[in-house]
This record gives C-alpha cells, sequence and structure tokens, in this order.
C-alpha cells in the first residue's frame, strides 16, 4: 500500500503537469483563465515537476502526513473530469444561469426573475478610468466593438448612454434570450472574465430589430450592426441598439472577453 | 537487491512514460483528447450542464493550484527552517503590545488556514502565551502576501477590497485576542489524548514517535539537506490541501451550475440576508484563503462590498476543515469560543459597515 501511495503522489505531480502544458501548448487555457495570468500555470506545471522528481527521488522514503486513499483519489478528479467530461466553451445555458446584464450597472436582469438591487457595481466605480473612452468612441463614424475592447467599449457605453445616441455601432456574440425579453428582442452578449471562467459575467447589448424579421437561435454567433438609442426596461433607461442587419458568424475561437487586458 | 532493483525499475518506468508524455505533446498530439474520445461520443449528448460544471470547476482548480503550491512551498520552508523558539524571542511580553503586533506576523510567515492550526498548536506547546498563538491563528491567513496578493488580482487590481479585507481581519484577530487573554488566561487549551500525546492531523508521524523533538532532526536527519526535506513536505502537505481544495471546488462549481448565482443575486438585493448567506458558503466551501478571492470575485456583479467582506473575513477564520483540525487538536471551549466569536465580530463589522 505505501508503494501505491508514493506511485500516487508521482503520478498526481506528473499528471497535472502533463494536463496544463497540454491546455497551455493548444491554447486551451483560455477557456479557464484570463490569458494574462498564464505565467502562474506556468508557475504552477514547474513546480509539479519539481515536486514530482523530488517524490521519485525519495520513492522508498517515509510518508510524511499520513493521507487518506480519497485524499489521492480527489487530486486525481481534475484529471478525471476533463478527460470524461470535456469541458467547452461556456453558453447560453450558463448565461441563464449566472444573469445576463444588458441593463445599465444598477438594475441586474436575472434568469426567470427580474431583481434590481442596490448593491454598487463593480463596473461603477467612483473615479471612473472609462471617461477617456468617451472622446476616442466618439471620434469613430462607426464603433466597433472587437474582442481587444469589447469590455472597455461596453463599459463606457453602458456608464454614459446619452453620450453616444444615434452613434453606429456593430457588435459580435453570441444570441442569448429569456423569456423576460419582448418577443422581437434579443441579446447579443460575450463573456467577460476577469481572472477565471468561474467568476465569468455575461454583458451584452439588447438588440430591438426595427420590423419583424427572424430572430437567431439561442447560442449562435451573430454580427450585428445598428444605431444606439435608448428605452426603459424595468424603469431604468438602457441602451438599445436598433437593429438594421446582422449575419451568422462562426464561433470564436477565444469566446471570451477580458477585463484588464 | 532484489526489492532495490524492483524499486528502481518502477522510478525508471515512471520517468520513461513522464519523458513520453512530454514528447508526445510538445510534438503535437493532444494527449488527454486521445484519451477521452472514446467517451466524448458517448458524452455528446449529455446535458450542457454537465459541461459547464467541468469548464467551471477545472477553471477554478487551474486558478487556485498555483497559488496553494506556492502557499505549500512557503509552509514547507518555514516549517524546516524557522525555528519556534526563534519566532517566540521576538515577542513582546505585555499582550498590549505582542497582540497587535503577532497580527501582522503572517507577513513573515505565510501559512495559509489549511496548515495554520499545526502551527498554532505547536506554538502554544512550545510555552508561547496561548492569546499570542491564537491571535496568530485567525490573522495570518489574511494578513499574508499570498493572500494579498491574490485578492488584488481578483479584484480587478485594484487596492480597495485588499485594504478592506486586511483591515478587518486584523481587527477581529486582535480583538479575539484580547478577549482570549481575558477569558482563557492560564487555562488549559490544548486536547489530551490516552497517551498523553496530543493528536494531529497535519504533523509528521515518526515512526519513532517523539513529535516534540521532531524539529530538530528536520534538518538532519537521514542525511536528506533541509530543502530536499522541505520539498517533499510539501509534496504531501500539497496533497493534504488540495483534497479540500478539490472538494471546495466542486462544491462551488456545481452550486454556479446547478443553483446559479442568479438564485444569490435575487437575495442580493438584501444585504443583511446576503451577508448570512455568504458567510455560510465561506463556511461550507472552505476554500483555501489563497484562492477564495477569485471565488469572491464572481459575486462581485451582483452584491455589494459588504456581503463579499463578509465572506472573504469569514471564510480564513472559519471554516468546515479548519473547525476539524481545530477539533483534532484543541478543547471543545476554545474551538466553541473560535467559532462563536468570529462570527459574531464579522456579523457586527460587516452590518456596520453597510
Amino acid at each position: 500500500v505505501k508503494k501505491v501511495k508514493a506511485f500516487f503522489r508521482i503520478a498526481i505531480c506528473f499528471g497535472l503537469a502533463v494536463l496544463l502544458i497540454q491546455l497551455l501548448l493548444s491554447g486551451e487555457i483560455t477557456l479557464f483563465i484570463n490569458p494574462q495570468l498564464k505565467w502562474l500555470v506556468a508557475a504552477s506545471v514547474i513546480i509539479l515537476i519539481v515536486l514530482g522528481m523530488v517524490e521519485l527521488w525519495h520513492f522508498r522514503g517515509k510518508e510524511m502526513h499520513r493521507i487518506s486513499v480519497w485524499g489521492y483519489l480527489m487530486l486525481f478528479l481534475p484529471l478525471f473530469i476533463y478527460v470524461v467530461i470535456p469541458p467547452k466553451t461556456l453558453d447560453a445555458s450558463m448565461a441563464a444561469k449566472k444573469g445576463v446584464q444588458y441593463t445599465v450597472a444598477k438594475t441586474s436582469k436575472v434568469g426567470g426573475a427580474s431583481t434590481s438591487s442596490s448593491s454598487q457595481n463593480s463596473l461603477a466605480v467612483p473615479d471612473d478610468p472609462y471617461k477617456k473612452y468617451i472622446p476616442i468612441l466618439k471620434q469613430q463614424r462607426e464603433i466597433t466593438l472587437d474582442d481587444k475592447n469589447f469590455a472597455n467599449y461596453f463599459t463606457t457605453i453602458y456608464s454614459y448612454p446619452d453620450e453616444f445616441l444615434g452613434k453606429k455601432v456593430n457588435v459580435q456574440g453570441f444570441v442569448y434570450r429569456d423569456e423576460n425579453l419582448g418577443r422581437n428582442q434579443f441579446v447579443v452578449g460575450r463573456f467577460a472574465v476577469t481572472c477565471c471562467t468561474a467568476d465569468a459575467s455575461v454583458v451584452g447589448f439588447l438588440i430591438k430589430p426595427n420590423h419583424h424579421i427572424a430572430i437567431p437561435k439561442l447560442n449562435a454567433w451573430v454580427e450585428a450592426t445598428g444605431t444606439l438609442g435608448k428605452q426603459k426596461v424595468d424603469g431604468q433607461d438602457t441602451p438599445v441598439i436598433y437593429l438594421q442587419s446582422y449575419h451568422m458568424i462562426p464561433a470564436k475561437k477565444d469566446p471570451y472577453i477580458y477585463f484588464f487586458q | 537487491m532484489i526489492r532495490t532493483l524492483k524499486n528502481w525499475y518502477v522510478e525508471l518506468i515512471s520517468i520513461l512514460i513522464f519523458g513520453f508524455f512530454l514528447f508526445l505533446i510538445t510534438s503535437g498530439v493532444p494527449l488527454l483528447a486521445v484519451l477521452s474520445y472514446g467517451v466524448t461520443k458517448v458524452m455528446k449528448n449529455a446535458s450542457p450542464e454537465l459541461h459547464n460544471f467541468s469548464t467551471v470547476f477545472l477553471s477554478l482548480f487551474i486558478e487556485g493550484l498555483p497559488l496553494i503550491l506556492v502557499g505549500v512551498l512557503v509552509s514547507s520552508l518555514v516549517h524546516v527552517y524557522v525555528k519556534e523558539e526563534m519566532v517566540w524571542r521576538l515577542i513582546p511580553r505585555n499582550p498590549l503590545l505582542s497582540i497587535p503586533l503577532v497580527t501582522c506576523f503572517g507577513l513573515v510567515l505565510p501559512i495559509c488556514e489549511c496548515g495554520i492550526v499545526p502551527v498554532a498548536r505547536r506554538l502554544v506547546q512550545k510555552g508561547l502565551p496561548s492569546y499570542v498563538a491564537f491571535t496568530f491563528l485567525l490573522a495570518a491567513p489574511i494578513v499574508n502576501p499570498v493572500t494579498i496578493i491574490s485578492t488584488y488580482l481578483a479584484f480587478g487590481q485594484t487596492w480597495r477590497v485588499v485594504f478592506l479585507r486586511v483591515g478587518l481581519g486584523a481587527l477581529i484577530a486582535a480583538v479575539m485576542g484580547f478577549l482570549f487573554f481575558l477569558i482563557f488566561r492560564g487555562k488549559p487549551v490544548l486536547k489530551v489524548d490516552q497517551k498523553g500525546q496530543e493528536v494531529d492531523c497535519c504533523d509528521h508521524h515518526h515512526d519513532h514517535g517523539h513529535a516534540h523533538q521532531h524539529d530538530h532532526e528536520c534538518t538532519s536527519h537521514h542525511g536528506e539537506s533541509g530543502l530536499m526535506h522541505a520539498l517533499r513536505h510539501s509534496v504531501f502537505e500539497f496533497i493534504d490541501m488540495g483534497k479540500y481544495f478539490v472538494l471546495g471546488a466542486l462544491i462551488a462549481a456545481g452550486f454556479q451550475t446547478i443553483v446559479g448565482t442568479a438564485v444569490i443575486k435575487s437575495v442580493a438585493q438584501h444585504e443583511h440576508l446576503a451577508i448570512l448567506l455568504m458567510m455560510a458558503l465561506a463556511f461550507g466551501l472552505s476554500v483555501c484563503s489563497s484562492a477564495d478571492a477569485f471565488l469572491a470575485a464572481s459575486f462581485r456583479s451582483v452584491m455589494g462590498t459588504a456581503p463579499l467582506l463578509s465572506f472573504l473575513v469569514f471564510g480564513p477564520m472559519v471554516d468546515v476543515k479548519n473547525l476539524l483540525m481545530m477539533l483534532g487538536g484543541f478543547r471543545k471551549s476554545v474551538v466553541l469560543f473560535f467559532i462563536v466569536g468570529p462570527t459574531v465580530l464579522t456579523m457586527l463589522s460587516c452590518y456596520l459597515f453597510l
């Protein structure tokens, strides 16, 4: 039993190292954490390999803690889960659980029921760093929200919606709908990640077509163009995009957007 | 002879297998994906919740892993190289001086709450006043560089939450220290089992069983260098702590995908309720203090600072796995005091903060 446990320890260290190396090399790591923090993962790969080597060197050494077998099994679980249930990009089903934010910061719209929380939102900090984007956005003839600037531009537009009324906007994202939305409306949103996917929140624009059109399917990726307007949603002035046209696009390889890039 | 051969045989195989894995990966074979190829076909029509669960769980794990590894390494180095007697010499006798001083000790002795119980216990064994040891027990998991850095990263690289967390944590620890001084002065705090030896879930179990001399051996026994010993120790501590972390990540991921933060959001408008809820969450999740900030950050779009703070301050002081470890080492009355005290203080301070 002792030797099996020693083997387990080595397998845990090396196995997790292999998992992380693969995620890093395949770029799949962006499914899980902000790419800015890649170096943290690289550091843990190095530590894991060193620990694995040390453990290998002392294969016959004494046990220093008494750890039960379930403790070892717990640490195999990440590997097991990765193999058995391959993770995939978060999509609209997760968005419903997380609650989608398409109304202004003070109100949070939630999957089933709409609630207004009095809590202050992290996006609306007292000395607003997003003010500096206002002139940049105003200069553009058509505001295009791409992967790089989505988080910043979105927050700017939602913090100061009056500044951009009538502006032409081009936005890419996945389609989200729930029963709270009017029949003819949908949201084009992105998952915004601060550090890891667990802290992802969904941000997106409420889209209102001008006339009756076929609404794209849930989870489909679209590129929508329209003009910014304002509308009351739950008693709050909310920016909406009056849709001019949209077309399907292939799903992004790196589907998330990141704050603080 | 045969036994040695057999041992080397296993080690050689392990190295070869690992080398082979590395070779495959660097030459572009998605190894684990190949492994899961068959399973994927079966799981294709599994519910999306299951995949979301897997994604959230792994992201929590991958994010927390480096921080736990660093915490374990540092704690093991301290364990081997820093003698508790050295620490003791630095502490003044007057509780009015020593308690505030010791709240900052975590900055030089960064041990997260998973490793703090045995350290505090040993400090008491070495004759350190128990109120000092307990102030350290409460403060060190919050007032320490790893926690500070992870909180800073998790909350979008801003200092506000970090200051609030550290300040409030140190304050509560100091208040608890003084209360402990008033109530438990001179009373025995350690749990004693039948053999007259303290039970310890995180201690070394030497075959030759004189645990109190253990630190003197650490650097020199069996010709191992101190560094090697520290590294080996961290392997064990990693697995020992990792199991609680994996469990915590599982519960948290399950919570996020099955219940959904949408539910907490619906409660979040009642800030008073949210504070209680977040404290209960912190207690149940038992996430290591070096990684819990990332978890808390996932709630910040739905609730104010006060409930988040209750999570961040309460979690490192009182949680399920800490409770079990404390019950293993200290008397029941002491443990009870250390659950009720921080609970009341955290609630009070967070309600005042509203």
